[in-house]
């Protein structure tokens, strides 16, 4: 079921372009394999930090949303759930944006212009305003901001593909799990998500964060296990709203066991639902990667990431407006292009119905 | 209906009940001895099994759990390991002021968020409509930290009329009632604007899609078929229709401008309850960190509730399917 040649040719599974083969197809395989050579010809996987490693994956996921990506640009319209729906301009930019900056977090190290982390000797070369050999100018280390912003992504995007991944992988089976189980099974395990709704996630994520250790991998858990409980609630209601439906009760009688059921007939239909709140809730976790990083406990120095960058910049906001400015720009066009994406996707889903 | 708000609110006693469950296992979970926090470093082994049990760290876990409820119950959150007070005197202290910005905050994001999202639902596709939805778009995408920056360099550093941080002027102001007030008004305008723009940005975008939600809907035809004036349709009528589904937004909203406080709060050092908890975060400060956690999600638990009976006076359908059908829809 889960092939890459059957990813290349149609996408993610519920979120299909029509046209499934064709010109933009091979475009797509072109590009995924021209992307390859070049990772592979930079030793790109070799010697990097473990945060670093986690951005590859961070990105590859994205690359995995890109399959889809390239083949729906050159469609008319998106299709979902097996219908064609209408793609919005604001769709579409949003997707242009998104893997946009995703490509170019991959490819930072052709991208930048200079080293994202040593610190230059030469006092003369700190708060440097932009220019052509420092395109978005330096910081007050004299380290080229463009260079940190292209590297910083693969901290900032990383964090939010794999910790919504994760969330919306347990989220589902939590939330089949509960809308399949007895009624008194059900209950208890919607307070546990009521219980952890009631926390405002920053603040929960702050003390798993503290209390633990403050390591990449942590933080990504440590955002994916209070991000999940919305995704969990969406798919319960769905599988509730889906149980009594025909399909289900045939493929029930026609002796489906309960993983079957969830994974070939009841997944399928929520997975657009599903999708859309995973995309906007990886701008939310953009953000809330960034508030951590202001807060001193998110990805850690010398490793750049977007929030850190701007909080660094906070003293030099009066004589180099540059150093926050850009970051910050980075955040926001990354955050407002998967709002983008997910608005226009649930739009899309609505009108449907 | 009083049955209604009565499920409500053991629902939300439920809750409490889950998050001092959650806190108790985040805590103990944790790695590291929290009686290593009481001694200093060289301390004979002894002496720490005596903090031990001082603390009652010696005792089953479920006898512990016990405790734990028992004092929560009586409001007894224990000392700050940092300042040796009593953690309900820091906290008498702390939470008025983080209410103070965040009920303010409340409004601006209602007043704000509220009016942007009728304006844009009403001009649906025209220019104002996407100004003002490209608008809330990027001032919800802008971190708040920044936002706050760009605000106190605009109003503090370059043209001098509002304090770049803070909650008083240092060194007092002159003596009276009205000078006090004002200076504590001044101090509160960046952040109480920083905080309430940020969620009324979400707000609008929620109006504006339940707006335009209730106004495609049949009684709005005829309403309108009756030559009622638009003003009239959109706030009797379809405002009416759209409230229910954002007054369950506006309680969400609940934890979000409490987290957001937490970064507000650090911005402007505005010493409420979240530099409070990112202080005591920082330095392990168990007892403060628990009672803050609790205390917010308390503050959580109780905008739900009040959204839920609101929800309820807004909209009667809600009291007689809950009735019947609390357990598949409205349950969670």
């Amino acid at each position: 079921m889960f092939s890459v040649t059957s990813l290349f040719k149609n996408g993610l599974p519920g979120l299909q372009s029509r046209r499934r083969r064709g010109v933009t197809g091979i475009l797509a395989a072109a590009f995924y394999a021209a992307l390859a050579v070049v990772l592979i010809r930079h030793r790109y996987l070799a010697g990097l930090t473990p945060a670093d490693q986690w951005g590859v994956w961070g990105t590859i996921g994205l690359l995995y949303g890109g399959a889809v990506i390239v083949p729906v640009l050159g469609a008319r319209g998106v299709g979902v759930m097996g219908r064609q729906l209408p793609m919005s301009a604001l769709v579409r930019a949003g997707l242009v944006a998104a893997l946009g900056v995703a490509c170019a977090a991959t490819l930072a190290p052709l991208l930048a212009s200079g080293d994202p982390v040593a610190i230059a000797n030469a006092a003369q070369t700190r708060f440097e305003a932009p220019s052509g050999s420092h395109l978005l100018g330096t910081d007050r280390f004299g380290r080229d901001i463009w260079a940190r912003i292209v590297y910083g992504g693969r901290a900032s995007l990383g964090v939010g593909v794999v910790s919504v991944l994760l969330a919306v992988v347990f989220g589902a089976l939590y939330g089949a799990a509960s809308g399949l189980a007895r009624r008194r099974v059900d209950d208890a395990l919607m307070r546990v998500v009521d219980g952890l709704l009631a926390f405002p996630r920053l603040l929960l994520v702050l003390v798993l964060v503290a209390f633990f250790s403050n390591s990449y991998g942590l933080l990504v858990v440590a955002i994916a296990s209070t991000g999940w409980m919305g995704i969990a609630r969406l798919v319960r209601g769905e599988v509730i709203r889906l149980r009594q439906r025909d399909f289900v009760t045939a493929a029930v009688a026609s002796g489906a066991g309960r993983a079957r059921l969830v994974l070939r007939h009841l997944m399928p239909n929520v997975a657009g639902a599903v999708i859309v709140a995973a995309t906007l809730n990886i701008g939310a976790v953009i953000l809330l990667e960034s508030y951590l990083s202001f807060l001193g406990l998110g990805v850690q120095p010398p490793t750049p990431s977007w929030g850190a960058m701007v909080y660094e910049g906070r003293d030099a906001l009066g004589v180099a407006w540059w150093v926050p400015a850009f970051p910050a720009l980075a955040i926001t066009i990354s955050v407002t292009a998967f709002n983008a994406i997910g608005d226009g996707l649930r739009d899309a889903l609505e009108s449907r119905r | 209906m009083a049955r209604y708000i009565a499920r409500r609110a053991f629902h939300a006693v439920v809750l409490i009940f889950v998050t001092i469950t959650v806190t108790f296992f985040v805590v103990h979970i944790a790695p590291g001895d929290p009686a290593l926090r009481y001694v200093g470093p060289g301390t004979d082994a002894a002496a720490i099994e005596r903090v031990r049990q001082n603390l009652g760290l010696d005792a089953s876990l479920i006898e512990q759990y016990a405790r734990w409820l028992w004092s929560f119950a009586r409001g007894d959150f224990g000392e700050s390991l940092v300042s040796g007070r009593p953690v309900s005197e820091v906290l008498a202290r702390t939470i008025p002021r983080t209410l103070q910005l965040t009920l303010l905050a409340f409004i601006v994001q209602l007043l704000v968020g509220g009016a942007v999202g009728m304006f844009a639902a009403a001009r649906r596709g025209g220019k104002g409509d996407q100004l003002a939805s490209l608008t809330a778009l990027l001032l919800y995408a802008i971190p708040t930290f920044y936002l706050a920056y760009l605000l106190i360099s605009v109003f503090a550093l370059r043209l001098g009329w509002l304090p770049t941080s803070g909650i008083a002027t240092p060194g007092g102001v002159a003596d009276g009632a009205w000078t006090l007030i004002l200076d504590r008004v001044q101090h509160l305008v960046l952040p109480t604007a920083v905080l309430g723009l940020g969620s009324a940005a979400a707000l609008a975008r929620y109006t504006r899609g339940s707006m335009i939600d209730s106004l495609a809907t049949d009684p709005i035809r005829t309403a309108r078929a009756k030559g009622l004036s638009e003003a009239h349709v959109l706030w009797r009528h379809a405002l009416r229709d759209a409230l229910p589904p954002l007054l369950t937004i506006i309680g969400l909203s609940v934890p979000f401008l409490l987290g957001g406080a937490v970064v507000v709060e650090k911005v402007f050092a505005w010493p409420g309850m979240g530099s409070l908890a990112v202080d005591a975060i920082f330095e392990r400060d168990y007892p403060v960190v628990v009672a803050v956690t609790f205390v917010a999600s308390v503050i959580v638990v109780l905008g739900n509730f009040l959204a839920d009976v609101a929800t309820m006076f807004a909209d009667p359908r809600t009291k007689i399917a809950t009735d019947t059908a609390i357990h598949d829809g409205a349950g969670g």
